[in-house]
């Protein structure tokens, strides 16, 4: 039918937009530790400075999916609601990170995040979209820290 | 653990597991460090409006579970570079998950040799609710 041709179309011209805020974050040593307690990680690599300098750090580092704490303004809302109001539901499929460099308390990374695919899918229960997002993460020195790509699947 | 990453390693050998127990505290305390505030994830009513049985685990806690598999066994010999998780299967609060990993191959890029894995996370009834690969890169002799 030509109305899912052009909400298809719709769909696919959306690839490449970004999604949600730019979002500058100071990191605090106070949100890296409770990072790793969050996780009941006890590697004091992520906790204990005189630890880290004796591994060769300067200061502890974040562990590396610390990135999932950096969310910024509106890229859920944005991601999750793709598709609204015919696409109705959202499910988690997964994710895939890229880990380039250290991060460490007093650094300032830079959070960009845009749609980089869009396909239909046919399944038993029915079309969904497969839709995936792509943020990267760059250090005060303009140096890229980390990637990650998340998929969801929305019906 | 950390030796077994510098020597020779054969694709084949396992990781050593880790066993984590989440617990609400836990995923309470994971909204906090990562603003997800979605209500599955502590409010039990609204989890099973949904027809769930319960709150779930937030998926990136446990895609970090297996972070930490991966950078428990490296220890200092090196770095994990890559992660990623496909979501299975739901994990709820209060059971025991068990992280593993089997190495399954290596190959050099810009002098520096990298470890593939597979990882995934086992529930208390053998199943794996997620899975996905890590590479690792050994720091570079004298690093």
């Amino acid at each position: 039918m030509s109305e899912d041709r052009d909400f298809s179309e719709k769909m696919k011209a959306m690839v490449g937009q970004q999604l949600g805020q730019t979002m500058v974050l100071a990191v605090e040593r106070g949100h890296v530790v409770k990072f790793a307690q969050a996780t009941d990680d006890p590697n004091p690599l992520w906790t204990d400075a005189g630890y880290a300098r004796t591994m060769g750090y300067a200061d502890i580092v974040a562990p590396p999916t610390f990135i999932f704490a950096f969310r910024p303004e509106g890229f859920s809302e944005a991601f999750g609601n793709l598709g609204a109001p015919l696409l109705k539901r959202t499910l988690a499929l997964g994710v895939e990170q890229e880990y380039l460099g250290s991060i460490a308390p007093g650094d300032t990374i830079t959070v960009r995040c845009k749609l980089v695919e869009a396909r239909e899918r046919d399944g038993k229960s029915g079309k969904s979209w497969i839709l995936v997002s792509e943020k990267t993460f760059v250090n005060q020195d303009g140096k890229m820290v980390a990637r990650e790509r998340s998929t969801i699947q929305r019906k | 653990m950390a030796d077994e990453a510098r020597g020779d390693v054969g694709v084949g050998l396992d990781l050593p597991s880790v066993t984590k127990h989440p617990t609400t505290r836990q995923l309470v305390k994971w909204a906090a460090v990562t603003q997800d505030f979605y209500e599955i994830h502590y409010d039990r009513d609204f989890a099973q409006s949904l027809g769930l049985p319960g709150v779930i685990v937030h998926g990136p806690l446990a895609c970090s579970f297996l972070g930490q598999l991966v950078t428990n066994w490296i220890g200092a010999r090196g770095k994990l570079r890559r992660l990623s998780c496909s979501y299975k299967g739901m994990i709820f609060p209060g059971e025991d998950i068990t992280c593993r990993g089997r190495v399954t191959g290596e190959h050099r890029q810009d002098g520096q040799k990298l470890i593939e894995c597979e990882v995934w996370l086992e529930n208390q009834g053998g199943i794996r609710v997620t899975e996905g690969q890590a590479v690792v890169a050994l720091n570079r002799p004298g690093q």
